[in-house]
């Protein structure tokens, strides 16, 4: 009797596991999201669809609508997986930008000089952020909507103040200019389209933190400071460096981000960043990752900043009311949200033990909070 | 849960098809791309003029912006890619559109200006420009005051950074027979109206031979007019730049004697025309210089005209 | 195999000696002794408030008596953090559990100590090894896991108690303090834990075991201790008593017994009246 309970348990072990699997898939939300978005623009019967018509092209705006905004995505959604959110480094790109055109523009220091300068701000504000939120104890919503303030009135006052305008022109003048455009946004024309070099940064970027947030202990330690830091912390995970560790990246990746735009425009504006701080949200929240922490996934951030680039690019392409694109952002957002968790709540409904033992219907009953309408308010259903 | 994902679905899916109850189908394509939020009131009155313009030629148009500059250049780079037939664009930072107007160009496309721009619109590769040039606006109201035989007029800057509000105040000064004094209010500026009052009604009280007083935004001009009837009522002319509906209620009640309008819904409205024209009859308009559409001047003749207009959206 | 540590002669493992406890003006401990030796399960019973959790948390490192002193293996020592106490192998397993729901099994396993291979500079996580580990380790304790991969948080409690259990004892422990294992667990699941707990003592491993559920104590206890508001009411060995013995020395069965008197009493009263 025990060999025949042994094979029935087995086989459906490894059906119920797959489908499990399926639907635990952090970036499922988002490969759904993906496909619905696409089905959508290429059966929008508008006259002359950009996608069929000029798909090179095409693809062109889409990932570079999506580049900027993915390679931010990708470090914000591993400070989210860590339960922290920064909300300042929208404005962090215009400050690393407008510290550059200031310094090698206006003032003529070499580029050597003013782009690691400006990297260093970067990363002390994000040490900032950090600390703050590790000594205050307050959200870190709530400080870095400070330094948001600080960061956005500073990008004006400093560069009216220096200037007597708001931007900063001739970038193209300084020397070193043709180096970092290169690096930073590098244009390729193939066929009548455009790819800058950003979507490589933003490739190379969400492969290797992918393979970092699954591969390496910090991406275990990271997951665990979002999840359960009391649990991580008694297990001897340095919780409190992780989170600093990370605000510093994210204001690393802002750096980046504000070195391409200058490049790429030849100028820096004060106004720089209002668009990226809520659209890299809307990517990453897309993508499966959540303000609570503990639970997300680089791939997924990627996929909602493709998202978002193509939805974009087919809103322009089809003439569409500018009205209606950001309507259609927030009901995109608010799906993906709603998506996400009934996948979530799917995976654990079709549970079954570790161990392989046979559940009662009691312990059927007590892991599916969709049943009980129970769980811990994060969406896990409360265990015992 | 699940009532909520399929409410959102339907959602989703009517807006994307509801669009298609209003889109244009017929003739060329031309797209308008701003520097800042299509859905502030001053652009919604250039999009209106666009659109009538679009109704009349027949043509479709789609009017896109943000204050993001990089955001700016890529709408057009869109556009460029969808195979647009005309794109108009505001210059207020000339360098970051040069390269996607480039690109619009190679591609056979052609770009005017409006707005912004004036004096950078040919360097960037735009073939037209509509709008004010800030100069010849402020020589207009010169030429207004020194009509009125007023001997000093006061100009009021409340964003000293601004080079083109500089430049109003030097078109004063260069056509007004009398004298011109400058003043800075961009400490206090429009936020702090209480403040900017306090600071001008101070200098009439110290400065008599103040005979009118030239505001920069209708904002200021009321807290100027404020500040006018406290200290010195009916002795001094007031005017100012741009519209508003106080602006026309100070105007109708002869507390102001001008207001100088840029009008926005010819920016829009000529833009368009101007590109269709450009495609269908390769003509052009403005020999290389700035096309004008400013200043229009609203006083007690025009301001209920023009306040119907307010109403439609098209003033 | 040393079960039963104490009658084979055995020193004890970790031994509390007269040990005080203030908090304030509370004396949380009074004069306890208390011991524990290798391959045997002491029980810590005793209602809330007793004392129990300050007892093990002397031993965790987490306070420091204020008189009498704490030995380990024979020796005095001094534990100024938990970090001390777990370097000397004292392992607590707090209800809490210290393990992440959404990681999986084998991620919560090695939480803060992963194993890693080098890739040229970089440093990759032996997950191989991590999951092999893992079912290795909780097969020895007789629990057969298909999925390593499997989130905590899909697990039963008696499970995650067991992983947690398995954990201490991988890592090391010489000394492994459960907090209540079985406070909120059904009888299946409690099952569960307490053959782990057995297995547990298979390998020499001293077991605190703290609970106020008597029968639980009486399944796998060696030895089992009450403490009554700081004191230690009683220490008996296996042999020297009955699960219906530790009911009434919990259950302040005088106390009860009063109460009832005057209860009868009123009512007697009233009915008179």
């Amino acid at each position: 009797m025990a060999q025949m309970t042994t094979n029935t348990k087995d086989e459906r072990l490894v059906r119920v596991g797959l489908l499990r699997r399926i639907f635990q898939v952090p970036e499922m939300g988002a490969v759904v999201g993906l496909i619905g978005v696409v089905i959508i623009f290429m059966l929008s019967p508008a006259r002359e669809n950009l996608f069929l018509k000029v798909p090179i092209p095409a693809i062109g705006r889409v990932l570079d609508n999506s580049a900027d905004i993915g390679v931010m995505a990708v470090a914000i959604s591993m400070l989210m997986i860590a339960g922290e959110f920064d909300l300042s480094i929208g404005f962090m790109t215009g400050s690393t930008g407008m510290i550059v055109g200031i310094l090698s523009a206006v003032y003529g220091w070499p580029l050597a000089i003013s782009m690691p300068l400006a990297l260093i701000f970067a990363l002390s504000v994000g040490f900032f952020n950090g600390i703050m939120r590790i000594r205050t104890g307050l959200p870190s919503f709530v400080i870095t909507l400070g330094t948001m303030f600080v960061l956005r009135s500073a990008n004006f006052a400093v560069t009216r103040s220096v200037t007597g305008n708001i931007r900063v022109p001739y970038i193209d003048r300084v020397p070193g200019y043709d180096l970092m455009n290169a690096i930073f946004s590098y244009r390729l024309s193939i066929g009548g389209a455009q790819f800058y070099i950003t979507l490589i940064w933003w490739f190379a970027f969400t492969a290797f933190f992918t393979w970092f947030m699954l591969r390496t202990r910090w991406g275990s330690w990271i997951f665990a400071s979002g999840g359960e830091p009391a649990a991580a912390k008694s297990v001897g995970v340095p919780v409190e460096r992780v989170k600093v560790a990370l605000f510093m990246f994210v204001h690393a990746c802002a750096w980046i981000s504000g070195m391409a735009v200058i490049f790429r425009l030849r100028s820096a504006t004060a106004s720089q960043g209002e668009f990226l701080q809520f659209t890299v949200l809307v990517a990453a929240v897309t993508g499966g990752n959540r303000m609570t922490g503990g639970y997300g996934s680089v791939i997924g951030a990627s996929l909602g900043a493709l998202i978002f680039g193509l939805t974009k690019t087919g809103i322009v392409a089809a003439f569409w009311d500018s009205d209606w694109f950001f309507a259609f952002l927030g009901v995109m957002l608010l799906l993906a949200i709603v998506l996400n968790l009934i996948l979530r709540t799917q995976a654990e409904y079709i549970g079954t033990t570790a161990m392989g033992e046979e559940e009662t219907d009691e312990e059927w009953l007590e892991k599916t909070p969709v049943l009980q309408g129970q769980d811990d308010g994060k969406g896990n259903p409360e265990n015992d | 849960m699940r009532k909520l994902f399929v409410v959102l679905l339907i959602a989703m899916v009517t807006m994307t098809l509801a669009p298609l109850a209003t889109a244009q189908d017929e003739g060329l394509r031309i797209g308008l791309v701003i520097h800042s939020d299509p859905t502030r009131p001053f652009w919604t009155v250039v999009h209106n003029g666009a659109r009538a313009a679009a109704e009349r030629y027949g043509v479709s148009i789609t009017f896109q912006g943000s204050r993001d500059a990089l955001e700016q250049a890529k709408f057009v780079e869109d556009l460029v890619a969808s195979q647009v037939d005309g794109i108009a664009v505001t210059l207020a930072n000339p360098d970051a559109m040069r390269d996607s107007i480039t690109l619009a160009l190679e591609a056979g496309i052609p770009v005017v200006s409006f707005n912004s721009g004036s004096n950078d619109f040919l360097s960037a590769g735009a073939m037209m420009h509509f709008g004010q040039t800030e100069v010849i606006a402020g020589e207009g109201a010169g030429h207004r005051f020194s009509a009125m035989g007023v001997s000093k007029v006061l100009c009021v800057n409340h964003q000293s950074y601004n080079i083109g509000l500089d430049e109003r105040c030097q078109g004063l000064e260069n056509t007004f027979s009398g004298e011109v004094e400058r003043i800075d209010v961009t400490a206090t500026g429009s936020e702090d109206l209480i403040g900017t009052q306090s600071t001008l009604q101070t200098k009439l009280l110290s400065d008599p031979s103040i005979e009118a007083i030239l505001t920069l935004n209708p904002t200021i001009a009321i807290a100027a007019r404020d500040a006018i009837n406290l200290e010195r009522p009916g002795e001094v002319i007031l005017g100012t730049f741009d519209l508003s509906s106080e602006v026309l209620d100070a105007i109708e009640a002869g507390e102001m004697s001008f207001a100088i309008d840029q009008q926005p819904y010819l920016q829009g409205y000529y833009s368009v025309s101007a590109l269709v024209l450009a495609v269908e009859n390769a003509n052009t308009l403005g020999g290389g210089l700035p096309v004008l559409t400013g200043p229009g001047f609203v006083d007690a003749g025009n301001a209920a005209a023009v306040r119907e207009g307010a109403a439609r959206g098209t003033r | 195999m040393t079960e039963n540590g104490k009658k084979n002669g055995a020193a004890p493992l970790i031994e509390a000696r007269n040990v005080t406890k203030l908090f304030g003006r509370i004396i949380a401990l009074n004069d306890v002794s208390f011991d524990v030796y290798p391959g045997e399960v002491t029980c810590l019973l005793g209602d809330n408030g007793a004392g129990k959790s300050t007892l093990i948390k002397l031993f965790s490192g987490v306070y420091q008596p204020d008189d009498g002193e704490i030995l380990f293996e024979g020796q005095p020592v001094q534990f100024h953090s938990p970090r001390d106490a777990r370097a000397f192998g004292i392992a607590t397993v707090y209800q809490d559990l210290a393990l992440v729901p959404m990681l999986s099994v084998w991620r919560n396993f090695f939480l803060g100590s992963e194993p890693e291979k080098r890739l040229g500079p970089l440093r990759r996580y032996d997950i191989d090894f991590a999951k092999q580990t893992v079912l290795e380790e909780m097969g020895k304790m007789g629990i057969d896991i298909r999925d390593p991969g499997q989130e905590v948080g899909s697990m039963s409690g008696g499970e995650r108690q067991s992983l947690a259990i398995a954990r201490a004892i991988y890592f090391g422990a010489k000394v492994l303090i459960l907090d209540e294992p079985t406070a909120s667990l059904g009888v299946k699941q409690s099952g569960t834990v307490l053959r782990f707990v057995a297995e547990a003592r298979q390998r020499d491993i001293g077991i605190i075991f703290i609970t106020h559920n008597p029968s639980h104590a009486d399944v796998v206890g060696d030895t089992f201790t009450i403490l009554k508001r700081g004191r230690v009411f009683g220490t008996w060995r296996r042999e020297e008593t009955s699960l219906a013995d530790l009911i009434q020395g919990m259950s302040g069965q005088a106390e009860l017994e009063s109460l009832k008197h005057e209860i009868d009493r009123i009512t007697q009263r009233s009915q008179l009246n």
